[in-house]
């Protein structure tokens, strides 16, 4: 008995094992950078020469006409929506669709997703092509509203230079 | 039978409305109605007492000294009587509110008028109020909010039919039907990107103001007159007068039956045409009935309910009951006891009505809320005092009984005018089998708890008054042994039924919540009590001075713990009463102190060891 | 001696199983519970809980000491639970006329035992679904963790979580799992960040700290307040200093740390419980009863996916209906941002069937005990 109230006493007095360093391997999942931005806060943008600003309506930050090889226009225009606009992939698979493409799954949306390096904000670029246009976009978020750089080309004359010229564009975002 | 019961009120109707000259708009018939009211179908008669509850905090008022039925008030209020508009019916109790609107400084009642003239004033102060906490509220800004809804509920209630009194309801019906299809036609020809005219474009200018009001009317009006024709039962399908004047502008379609004989009764009512607003009043009631719904079976239980008033009246024959019984205990006339005996029985018969009649109407447990635990203690415990009195032939049975049968009435009487005694409950709260058999065990243990502290009450009075054997003193003591092991019991298997609903909801068994806590200080003082009489720390003095502090525990977990404002169900917040409970707490502190008083104290013997 | 030793024992056995002390210890648990329930409108459930009824004593400053003033709930119960044990034991005659009692007493050490080490052995946490989203962790609402996420393979991120007692309490933290020994420099249990306008913050030589100042603050007690937690940390590989970097709660995003050519992402969370299995909201549901905005319902349609073990179903989760798997019981809790997204409260309890077995015994045991009385009283009554 002796032992019995012993032991009792010892499990009442024994303070709860804190919890120890602990690791995981856990699925990937979207880490956001610290920004300090208050909600005053603008985005700051600079464009190449060569694109020819459009009057922009209620909907349009910017908007932009790229000139090409063949003589036809780019249209390039900076959307941003509250929220998140029903996800991205349902996004890919309008302009998908805008393109005559059938809709992609999450897996394969992973696929074609490539990465932007930004010191602020996770960009996320889509170069989604049929076989004659081309949409290419790219999504991030900024106070908490989801914005869109988006650019359609109507041929492939000078695709790859206007990837490259609106990739310069992402990198060179500013936060003031 | 039924249609030859119509048939026979229609002929009466038709005769008394021919025969006597004093005929009378039948508000009565027009109280039965069921409607549904935030969220539950009850009669109109409800509906209006509720209104006049939130609007004055009590039921009856007066015009012109003269008494008018919350259901006339409400028809004249909802038809757009301007004599309403001059109701001394908002009350407002704070000082500084009622100078800010000028109004005179010696009244607490005002009317629609007086303070509409203020309305934007309010309007403004309301703004930053909503925003805060409820707790961070002052009583002035409590006090500005809750006009503010007051003067909302009017409004509301104002756009049961029409809002407009410029215009009758009947004549607006009527064009509206004339516009609609002409509207309807400019209205595709719009959608199919055709050239409008002149006259068309007018059209179109005009549906969308229809429809503009309509939808205004759909969004503020809060009592729902229609049912769904063949989904009766299902109260989600009812709908209000302006979701039925926009259903007219879908498809084209006859009326709702309803609406159409409101109209008539509106317009009839108008025309001051008492016979026939009674005999549309007659066909509403009649299609109600016709659809054999156990819904309507209730409503109009409910409203029988309203009309008779079992508890309020119970209220009365207890008092009776308790005047009978001291009576005999001043004179010690064995007809006084049989008399105050006859008069409980008669009063708890009237309380046990009203409680099943709560339980058949509501079709829920009958503890739900505050006021009807107030209720079922008070039953349960004068249950408990007539079974003793059964048992023991004391004569204790008709005071005991009589007295806690007067006073939780009265308390649930002035909790009655809170809110719905029949209201929803909270989503949480709804519809378990753990909640509802935990709120009834834990209600028996309060009963329980109190009976032995209006024992202990008893035995300071009577051996303060009169010396009184060693035997009844002994017959006392054992009863409120026996009674405290009940509440033991019950109070316990209560708490964990409680920790068991808790575990099921949350997931957590205990939670120190403080209703958890106020149920667990009573099981804690009736353990305390069991163990200290066992002990021999406390005989039959301190038994009845624990007992007496039982009362106090009982009522902080009953009332204190809601007082104290957080919590995860709580399930009432109150702030006057407040006083009250610390008046309670210290009549019964003076009470069980008595016997402990130097000059009293050889009063109160202790047992004689002998007979213990 | 021994002698004296043997009555001293034999004395402290009547003592603890004393029907005196069971009265002391009952009233004081009753003043306690009241106490503590009246200290809630200040102090909140969680304090209080922690300072009435899980403490050994009740403290108290008095001219700037602090003394302990009454027993607290940790300390009453263990001397019930103690003397219930020991009353069982030597006081209790074991007969057929008992057994109701019995039955009480053996429940009721059970349910205080139960509940003592469940105390423990709990965890509560809380889980937010956005509808469409997908969850495999569960956030504790009262403890942070430090955070180090490898991101460098592929198909998985590898997670070093270092709770923030630890930090709370240690100068230098050095555990071989750290890719970097830390040493905490200052621990604010609540803190406000505010920005620095011109210069920046000298005990900060990297990260966004650099750009922020901290002021302390007391800690809420409120239950609906969240303490922002913030500390400054220096990195060592070694002997070598990395830099110091300031890390809060509200600072909601990764900053990076590099060591050893390898970059790993730190930032202060609320501790995380990993599940083995995914749960995804496909919708959530909130119904209110007509006319009205009083709520009737809410319910969560998940669907639960287990890798592990191919359990792939859908579930509703709904009020008093929760879901239970693998140890952990999900309830619905609560729901946000215009109900697209619901809350679980995560339960784990191991020992969350204790309470039902005792109650059991102790309801038989009462009744059991009151039945027995009943029938000798009526039967007396009879005569």
């Amino acid at each position: 008995m002796r032992v019995l109230s012993f032991i009792l006493v010892i499990l009442m007095m024994s303070s709860c094992k804190p919890t120890k360093v602990r690791t995981f391997k856990a699925p990937k999942e979207f880490l956001p950078v610290i920004q300090l931005v208050t909600s005053q806060s603008t985005l700051n943008w600079t464009f190449p020469d060569s694109w020819i600003e459009k009057p922009t309506d209620s909907f349009r930050k910017a908007s932009f006409d790229i000139p090409t090889k063949s003589g036809s226009v780019a249209d390039f225009s900076i959307v941003s929506f509250p929220g998140d606009v029903g996800g991205i992939l349902s996004n890919v698979n309008r302009w998908r669709n805008q393109l005559g493409l059938s809709p992609i799954s999450t897996i394969e949306l992973d696929q074609m997703k490539e990465k932007i390096n930004h010191s602020f904000f996770d960009i996320e670029l889509f170069d989604i092509r049929s076989n004659t246009e081309a949409i290419i976009v790219a999504v991030f978020t900024f106070n908490s509203e989801m914005y869109f750089f988006k650019t359609f080309l109507k041929d492939f004359s000078s695709v790859n230079r206007i990837k490259s010229e609106l990739i310069g564009v992402l990198n060179a975002l500013e936060v003031e | 039978m039924k249609r030859l019961i119509i048939l026979f009120i229609f002929i009466f109707t038709f005769f008394t409305s021919s025969f006597f000259a004093t005929e009378h708009y039948d508000f009565e018939s027009f109280a039965s109605i069921p409607v549904l009211h935030n969220g539950r179908l009850k009669p109109i008669d409800s509906v209006a007492r509720l209104t006049l509850i939130n609007l004055q905090e009590k039921v009856s008022f007066k015009r012109n000294n003269q008494k008018i039925s919350p259901s006339q008030w409400f028809f004249e209020l909802i038809s757009l009587n301007p004599i309403t508009d001059n109701d001394l019916i908002i009350k407002i109790i704070h000082p500084d509110l009622i100078k800010e609107l000028e109004l005179p400084e010696k009244d607490k009642y005002f009317s629609y008028n007086q303070i509409h003239k203020h309305f934007e004033i309010i309007q403004t102060k309301v703004v930053p109020i909503v925003d805060l906490e409820p707790l961070e509220r002052s009583p002035y800004q409590k006090a500005v909010l809750q006009l503010w809804e007051k003067m909302n509920l009017i409004f509301n209630l104002k756009h049961s039919f029409f809002p407009y009194s410029d215009r009758s309801f009947f004549d607006y019906f009527n064009q509206y039907k004339d516009d609609l299809s002409p509207g309807l036609d400019a209205f595709s020809r719009y959608n199919s990107g055709q050239d409008l005219n002149a006259e068309d474009t007018e059209r179109l200018v005009r549906f969308n103001a229809y429809f503009k009001l309509h939808q205004r009317l759909k969004d503020l009006s809060i009592v729902y007159f229609y049912p769904d024709l063949n989904e009766y039962n299902d109260i989600t399908t009812w709908t209000n007068t302006g979701s039925e004047l926009l259903g007219l502008l879908g498809q084209i379609q006859d009326p709702h039956i309803l609406l159409s004989k409101f109209l008539n009764l509106l317009q009839f009512y108008s025309d001051e045409n008492i016979a026939l607003f009674n005999s549309t009043l007659t066909d509403i009631e009649a299609f109600h009935q016709s659809q054999k719904s156990f819904l309507t079976t209730l409503v109009s239980l409910e409203y029988y309910f309203n009309v008779f008033n079992p508890l309020g009246n119970s209220i009365t024959i207890y008092l009776l009951a308790l005047l009978a019984s001291l009576f005999f205990f001043l004179f010690r006339v064995k007809s006084l006891f049989t008399l105050s005996m006859g008069l409980t029985y008669v009063a708890f018969f009237v309380h046990t009505v009203g409680l099943i009649l709560r339980v058949v109407i509501t079709q829920r447990p009958p503890v739900t809320n505050l006021y009807s635990s107030a209720v079922f203690i008070g039953w349960f415990s004068i249950l408990m005092a007539l079974v003793q009195e059964y048992l023991f032939k004391n004569k204790l049975g008709p005071i005991l009984a009589s007295i806690i049968g007067f006073i939780t009435l009265i308390i649930a009487y002035h909790l009655s005018f809170q809110s719905d005694t029949m209201g929803l409950m909270q989503a949480v709260l709804d519809s378990n089998f753990w909640l509802s058999t935990h709120v009834i065990t834990i209600t028996l243990g309060y009963s329980g708890t109190f009976l032995a502290g209006f024992i202990g009450i008893y035995y300071v009075f009577f051996n303060l008054v009169s010396s009184t054997s060693n035997e009844l003193n002994r017959q006392l003591s054992k009863m409120v042994f026996g009674i405290i092991c009940f509440s033991l019991l019950f109070s316990f298997i209560g708490t964990v039924l409680g920790g068991i609903w808790a575990d099921q909801s949350w997931g957590r068994f205990w939670g120190w919540d403080p209703k958890e806590n106020g149920a667990l200080l009573i099981v804690l003082w009736n353990a305390f009590i069991l163990h200290a009489r066992l002990a021999g720390l406390i005989k039959l003095r301190g038994l009845m001075a624990a007992s007496i502090f039982g009362n106090i525990v009982t009522s902080f977990s009953w009332f204190g713990v809601n007082m104290l404002g957080v919590g995860l169900h709580s399930y009432g917040f109150m702030e006057k009463e407040f006083i009250w409970l610390v008046g309670f707490c210290m009549s019964q502190v003076v009470i069980l102190s008595l016997p402990y008083l130097p000059i009293l104290k050889n009063r109160y013997m202790e047992l004689s060891s002998n007979l213990r | 001696m021994h002698l004296k030793l043997n009555k001293l024992f034999k004395e402290s056995i009547q003592f603890l199983s004393s029907l005196k002390l069971a009265v002391f210890s009952l009233l004081c648990y009753f003043v306690i519970v009241f106490i503590g329930t009246i200290a809630q409108v200040d102090l909140g459930i969680y304090y209080t809980q922690k300072l009435y009824f899980q403490s050994f004593f009740i403290w108290t400053t008095v001219f700037g000491f602090n003394i302990p003033v009454f027993p607290g709930g940790g300390l009453i119960g263990s001397l019930l639970l103690l003397n219930l044990i020991m009353a069982t034991i030597t006081k209790l005659k074991w007969k057929v006329k008992n057994i109701g009692l019995m039955c009480v007493h053996f429940g009721l050490i059970l349910l205080l035992l139960g509940s003592g080490l469940s105390s423990c052995t709990t965890t509560e946490s809380v889980m937010s679904i956005k509808e469409g989203e997908t969850s495999f962790f569960s956030e504790d609402r009262r403890h942070l963790e430090l955070a180090i996420i490898d991101v460098s393979q592929s198909s998985h991120d590898f997670i070093i979580s270092v709770p923030d007692h630890i930090l709370a309490r240690k100068k230098v933290f050095k555990d071989p799992v750290l890719p970097f020994d830390i040493k905490v420099h200052s621990y604010y249990p609540n803190s406000q960040l505010y920005r620095i306008d011109d210069g920046v913050n000298p005990r900060i030589s990297d990260g966004i700290g650099r750009q922020l100042g901290v002021r302390p603050l007391d800690v809420f007690v409120r239950d609906d307040q969240r303490d922002n937690t913030s500390m400054i940390l220096e990195f060592f590989d070694g002997e070598k200093s990395l830099g110091r970097w300031l890390f809060a709660l509200d600072l909601n995003g990764v900053q990076d740390i590099s060591v050893r050519g390898k970059t790993y992402k730190v930032l202060l969370r609320p501790l995380r419980y990993y599940i083995p299995y995914s749960i995804t909201l496909n919708d959530f549901i909130h119904d209110v009863y007509p006319g009205t905005t009083i709520p009737k319902d809410f319910a969560s349609e998940i669907t639960l996916n287990d890798y592990t073990n191919q359990e792939n179903r859908d579930v509703r989760i709904y009020m008093n209906h929760p879901l239970r798997y693998k140890g952990k019981t999900f309830f619905q809790m609560s729901f946000a941002e215009n109900d697209t997204i619901s809350i679980f409260q995560v339960v784990e309890n191991p020992l969350w069937q204790i309470p039902y077995y005792s109650c059991l015994l102790i309801s038989l045991g009462l009744l059991i005990h009151f039945m027995l009385h009943l029938i000798k009283f009526s039967k007396r009554v009879q005569l």
